[in-house]
């Protein structure tokens, strides 16, 4: 018979070995389900205050309110319009995930008055619903009801709706544009805008316009223009004395 | 004797300190989409593109004008890089077989001049990320004003998006002006597609 060292060690002091293997494996069981519970196992959704953490709250039917339905529309029609042959496809592949766009007009700014004076409004304000909105060519737009907490320039009024884009209309999947962070019901925001060619509508003065708050500092987004890092740098209350000034 | 270890030790370290910098991926300065890009969580990305070998078509939409913009900056800045482009022809409806496929439309873009989408993502396990098609639309309704070098300027933009440029300060990748005097590609940008391809 094989005597382990170990289990002499135990004896000579009078411990009973299978006691203490039982109390082993079951301190070494709990570690084990503390680390998988702490890194979100096979198949758990994190899931925090309003938001589901792994799943995609535009394709998950059981999300919160804050996490507004899909607006993909696959009944438009775009086949005239870009001579493109195929419908929508009648089932989405998840793995393509988004399609990635860059829009360009060639019309950032450099200095915070450059960009007031291209703005009709700027608005800090939270976001308090996102209505599925026009399809204006490529683009499935989605409406951003914005409480308005207090107006920086332009005309005061209680609410401002803007036009964020929500999805590619020649592949039917969700749409993210470079640069544009994309905002959410619940966000609280400092938002550059410029009127938009539907009546009652506007839309961000470029990418540029668009910052998300966190109480009174602006989220840092990591984006790349000198001037949104300016900005960025900034807090709300730096940003409404600098803007005051300017107009 | 100790002076003169410390010595090849600073000149060791120095050495190392340079040939990093000199290897570091492009990504890891500015303006083009590092390679290990697989944060997808808010906003859009560019990814650089699958390969080296970049093919053109253009769709029946896109005229003379974008045809001659695209071809001038694909022939003059981006074969003049590590990348083999190719051309594939005109009026070609599948949108589908190409790195680059190109067309015009008007009132499509939200009535932004030049737009660039990545419809195919490819993720490998590493987290690396690349682009494996795109297309590139000129807004008719902004271009069909502008000259021949400012069209030039948004093709070479655009095509710039399809291998991973991003925007930034270096000639056609600017972001602020389009007067056509920054239709070039340039050396910053060309220098960092010949490093990642």
């Amino acid at each position: 018979m094989i005597r382990l060292p170990l289990v002499t060690k135990l004896r000579s002091h009078g411990l009973p070995v299978s006691i203490v293997v039982v109390s082993l494996v079951t301190v070494a069981t709990a570690a084990l389900a503390i680390v998988v519970l702490e890194r979100g196992g096979p198949g758990s959704v994190t899931v925090t205050a309003g938001t589901l953490g792994e799943s995609d709250p535009l394709e998950d039917d059981s999300a919160p309110i804050s996490s507004p339905k899909s607006c993909i529309d696959r009944s438009v029609d775009v086949v005239d319009q870009y001579g493109i042959a195929e419908p929508a496809p009648e089932e989405l592949d998840p793995a393509l995930g988004a399609v990635h766009v860059s829009v360009d007009d060639f019309s950032t700014v450099t200095t915070i008055p450059d960009l007031v004076a291209k703005s009709r409004r700027i608005v800090i304000g939270k976001i308090k619903a996102g209505p599925c909105g026009r399809v204006v060519g490529l683009f499935g737009l989605r409406n951003m009801v914005v409480e308005v907490s207090y107006t920086l320039d332009g005309a005061s009024e209680p609410v401002v709706t803007f036009e964020q884009f929500d999805w590619d209309t020649q592949t039917f999947r969700p749409m993210l544009v470079v640069d544009y962070p994309q905002f959410h019901v619940g966000d609280e925001v400092l938002l550059f805008l410029k009127e938009s060619d539907a009546p009652g509508l506007f839309r961000l003065t470029n990418f540029q316009g668009a910052y998300r708050l966190d109480g009174d500092d602006i989220v840092d987004t990591a984006r790349d223009d000198p001037l949104v890092r300016q900005i960025e740098s900034l807090t709300v209350t730096e940003v409404q004395q600098l803007i005051a000034p300017a107009t | 004797m100790r002076s003169i270890r410390r010595r090849r030790v600073v000149t060791a370290l120095a050495a190392t300190v340079v040939a990093a910098s000199l290897a570091a991926p492009p990504g890891s300065a500015t303006n083009f989409a590092a390679s290990g890009s697989s944060i997808e969580d808010d906003g859009g990305r560019v990814y650089r593109a699958n390969n080296k070998y970049h093919w053109f078509a253009y769709a029946p939409t896109a005229g003379p004008d974008i045809v001659g913009a695209v071809e001038n900056t694909r022939k003059n800045d981006f074969e003049a890089t590590d990348l083999v482009t190719s051309f594939h022809g005109t009026g070609v409806s599948d949108s589908t077989n190409w790195d680059v496929y190109v067309e015009k439309c008007y009132g499509c873009t939200y009535g932004y001049a030049g737009l660039y989408k990545c419809h195919w993502v490819t993720s490998y396990s590493d987290g690396r990320k690349v682009c494996n098609h795109s297309h590139v639309f000129f807004n008719g309704g902004v271009t069909d004003g502008y000259t021949g070098n400012q069209k030039i300027q948004v093709a070479c933009h655009e095509v710039g998006h399809s291998v991973g440029l991003m925007h930034g300060p270096y000639v056609c990748m600017r972001t602020d002006t389009n007067t056509g005097s920054s239709r070039w590609l340039g050396t910053h940008n060309r220098t960092h597609i010949d490093k990642a391809y």
